[in-house]
């Protein structure tokens, strides 16, 4: 590659990130500047920050200290550079092989030119100074033999790269079929929900731990007060066993030394974690791990290149066909018999376009991945509540067990609402049809609202039944819960329906991340998510509270369920209601469409 | 009654006039072919005429419905097909099932739309395939199945944009014959293309559009006054500066 070429390749990308950029709007345009020139400032100030940070304050930490320093940075070091690969993945690569290489420039050279583009990534140029400054400072402070930590850490960033180009290839390999890229998309995003939830259960393990443990101390000392109370032991003996349990708390509970032995553990047998141990390990003087890792790191990237080298030519060279092959379903040339098919079904009323429009719309959405998506909140639930049951065992208050009703439907409401919200944004050639058809309008809303309802169901139900199973929760709860779904389906679908037809937006291909992520739409969206959880407060949590308030001051005779009439009479409400407004909103979308087919549905899509 | 009417139909897109102050008029049984150089308009038209995009200024009367009034123009959208430009499939449903969900939108009983999708996918070679989700349709297979779908409710009028693009010649063949044998029924098409001899064979009237503005529009032999379609689309459009002068460089001895 000559210097033109490479010249023009740094260009033209750029250039494609400025687009589309500039295509979400001015304000997502200079708010993204801002956002990314005090990033890459705060990297520059932060080498100076840190050198002389370092230079004045390293002598006192302590070797351990060091080394949990460098792997907070290495967290937030694989952060980082997870989210950017996300980002890239759902935009358009320019430099993908197939756009280059008719041009008159080699596979090798487009390859290295990639490599470098990652080298050069905002990630590396972001987080690269500050821990560059603060491994020059260890130079400073212990000398000479700490100049394998700067080694170290470029044989760490030329691995993250090439381990980063790895993945990339492997993904261009995955997407390049339509579907498989949508699937791809998918699960790259829940593995990352999964990594950062994990962080998160390990400090809820964490505090829940020393809760217990203060739990105990608490009642301790409590049984230690009523001894003394009572008389039962002498003034010394209390003071002396008060003096014992403050001396056993107070003492620098081997937290620190259990925590550092975890990390070194963790660091042994994760290998990006090498930075970190060979960096204390030479301040201990002992500078032979960092050399041997500095060495591994180097070779495993070349080899990893290597791999990824061979990937991109044998996809040139063999190729990958851009059409996805027929997936499965064998299908005879001839065969021309019309299978039934479920959009056939005629829902137990409405009319038969109601049942098209929720027929088409589930089975659209079954088929989606965003949609697969969502099936792992019930399980995220069950974790959770489940968890939360079996560890608390019976010591869990009822009246908390009937609260994970309102939990769980806040939690799942709240995950359809984000289809609920935005009705058509999802599949924009789909909105066109409806524009098209002759349909009163309401009943295309009815069909689509109608059409989140099982999925609503499959999300709660599974869990409300387990949480019966587990904890005492009575009947009549669980009954609210099961009223509480076309209940709160009907009125997210109220709001949702309003906020479909005046704020539209269209979706980022194969996610659910709005097209612009910044201004009205975000601001409409939070606005939404506290409004639902509000709502399902009142609708839900109301009754709950009502009815259990009568079951304590017993004004009620037990047998009557308050909340399941409550939240019935709330339903049968809410149905008039539906109907009522449907006609409007139906109006409303017939009145609109053209100007949300022209947000939804960018030119040339 | 007449199939389409527009007076002064205009669409902006900023500054500019995609569409300006259009007159057009297709009575019941034209074969209309819109005709215009790349971006001239005749997507932009099609949108507005079948409502998928508002006019900036003008009125559209689609088969005597006023298309601003939103009762009559689901009464009008009862009774047309519509090829549209991005086409207007499901990605997640196959063959079937997308036309069983027009075929119940337009209330057809269930056989009907069995009967009629089969001969459809049938005649359009699109059987083998029925059963693949269209996204992971080709290019000429989507088209094929809005095609479809369009005929499917058997309709008074089409739209079609493009129907040639991307289509091989076998079925194109097959189309060409279904859409000559429905003119001559009675019923009207409206098509857009730039294969210029498909326009001569089928079409009985042609409109063209240039920059924006309906530059012509007459029945085919008083438009073509014993010369081609292609000579006459060429004056009209005034493509003579563009084919003038040669490219020394590229026309020139290969090096
Ligand atoms: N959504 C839009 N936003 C901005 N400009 C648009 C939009 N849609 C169309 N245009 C512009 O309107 C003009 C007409 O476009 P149109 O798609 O109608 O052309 P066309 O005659 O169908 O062209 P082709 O033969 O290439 O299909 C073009 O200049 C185009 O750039
Ligand atoms: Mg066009």
């Amino acid at each position: 590659m000559n210097w033109q070429q490479f010249a023009v390749l740094s260009w033209a990308r750029w250039r494609v990130g400025y687009h589309q950029l500039r295509r979400q709007g001015v304000f997502s345009l200079i708010v993204t500047l801002v956002i990314l020139g005090i990033m890459l400032a705060g990297g520059f100030i932060g080498f100076f920050v840190a050198l002389t940070a370092g230079a004045l304050g390293l002598s006192k930490a302590s070797p351990n200290m060091v080394m949990a320093i460098v792997d907070g940075w290495l967290v937030v070091y694989l952060m980082f550079s997870m989210f950017s690969l996300l980002t890239e993945m759902q935009q358009e690569n320019l430099l993908s092989v197939d756009k280059l290489l008719h041009l008159p420039t080699s596979l090798f050279e487009v390859f290295l030119f990639n490599f470098l583009a990652t080298l050069l990534s905002f990630t590396n140029l972001t987080l690269g100074p500050p821990i560059l400054g603060f491994f020059l400072a260890l130079v400073l402070v212990h000398g000479p033999s700490l100049l394998v930590g700067p080694l170290l850490l470029a044989a760490w960033i030329l691995l993250a790269a090439a381990i980063i180009t790895l993945i990339r290839g492997w993904l261009a390999t995955l997407m390049a079929t339509p579907r498989g890229r949508r699937t791809t998309t998918v699960v790259i995003s829940l593995i990352v929900m999964v990594v950062f939830m994990l962080p998160q259960s390990a400090i809820f393990y964490f505090s829940r731990n020393q809760q217990q443990q203060h739990n105990h101390r608490t009642t301790e000392l409590q049984d230690l007060l009523k001894q003394h109370e009572r008389q039962e032991i002498t003034n010394e003996e209390f003071n002396a066993r008060f003096e014992a349990i403050r001396a056993r708390d107070a003492a620098p509970s081997n937290h620190w030394a259990t925590v550092t032995a975890i990390v070194e553990r963790v660091n042994l047998w994760f290998p990006p974690g090498w930075l970190a141990l060979g960096t204390r390990e030479a301040i201990e003087g002992n500078v032979w791990p960092a050399l041997g890792a500095s060495v591994l790191f180097g070779l495993v990237s070349i080899g990893c290149l290597r791999i990824s080298h061979r990937r991109m030519h044998r996809l040139v060279t063999q190729g990958v066909s851009d059409r996805p092959r027929p997936n499965g379903r064998k299908t005879v040339r001839g065969e021309t018999s019309p299978r039934r098919n479920a959009l056939e079904r005629q829902l137990p009323w409405g009319s038969p376009a109601v049942s098209a429009v929720f027929w088409a719309s589930f089975q659209s959405m079954l088929r989606a991945p965003e949609v697969k998506m969502l099936m792992v909140i019930p399980i995220i639930m069950l974790l959770m509540f489940a968890g939360g049951i079996s560890r608390g065992g019976d010591k869990i208050p009822p009246a908390a067990v009937s609260a994970m009703v309102v939990g769980v439907l806040a939690f799942s409401v709240l995950s359809i609402g984000q289809f609920a919200q935005n009705l058509f944004g999802i599949d924009r050639a789909g909105f066109r049809a409806y524009v098209l058809s002759g349909v009163p309008r309401e009943q295309i809303l009815i069909g689509r609202n109608l059409s989140l309802g099982p999925i609503l169901a499959v999300v709660v139900v599974p869990v409300l039944v387990a949480i019966r199973l587990l904890a005492p929760l009575p009947w009549s709860h669980l009954a609210m819960g099961f009223v509480g779904i076309p209940l709160l389906l009907l009125v997210v679908s109220m709001i949702g329906n309003l906020l479909s037809v005046l704020v539209p937006f269209g979706f980022k291909p194969g996610t659910l991340q709005p097209a612009s992520p910044f201004g009205l739409v975000f601001l409409v969206q939070m606005i939404f998510l506290w409004v639902v959880m509000l709502l399902v407060g009142l609708l839900i949590g109301g009754p709950l509270a009502l009815d259990m308030i009568a079951r304590e001051t017993g004004w009620l005779p037990p047998a009557i369920p308050l909340g399941l009439i409550l939240t019935s009479l709330e339903l049968a409400l809410v149905i008039v209601l539906y109907a009522v407004f449907i006609r409007r909103q139906g109006e409303m979308l017939q009145h609109r469409e053209t100007k949300i087919l022209a947000t939804i549905a960018e030119r040339g899509d | 009654m007449t199939a389409i009417v527009t007076a002064g139909l205009t669409r902006c897109f900023g500054e500019q006039r995609a569409v300006d102050r259009i007159d057009l008029r297709v009575e019941r049984g034209m074969f209309f072919g819109f005709l215009g150089p790349n971006g001239a308009g005749k997507s932009t038209t099609i949108k507005m005429l079948t409502g998928l995009l508002a006019p900036t200024e003008g009125t559209i009367h689609v088969l005597g419905h006023d298309m601003s009034n939103s009762q009559e123009a689901l009464a009008a959208k009862r009774k047309i097909g519509v090829v549209p430009e991005g086409l207007a499939l499901f990605e997640n449903l196959n063959a079937w099932e997308y036309l069983t969900f027009i075929g119940r939108m337009h209330g057809l009983d269930l056989p009907t739309i069995r009967t009629r999708s089969e001969d459809l996918l049938q005649r359009l070679q699109l059987n083998g395939d029925a059963e693949k989700l269209s996204l992971e349709y080709s290019h000429g297979m989507k088209k094929k199945l809005a095609l479809a779908a369009a005929l499917l409710p058997n309709p008074d009028l089409l739209f079609l944009d493009e129907p040639f693009e991307g289509v091989d010649a076998v079925t194109s063949r097959v189309i060409k014959d279904m859409l000559h044998r429905f003119v001559q029924r009675g019923s009207t098409v409206f098509l857009t293309s730039h294969v210029l001899d498909i326009v001569e064979r089928l079409c009985t009237h042609v409109g063209i559009i240039s920059k924006g503005r309906l530059v012509e529009q007459a029945s085919l032999d008083d438009l073509r006054q014993g010369r081609t379609l292609e000579q006459r689309f060429l004056d009209v459009v005034g493509a003579g500066e563009a084919e003038a002068q040669p490219l020394a460089w590229l026309e020139g001895a290969a090096s």
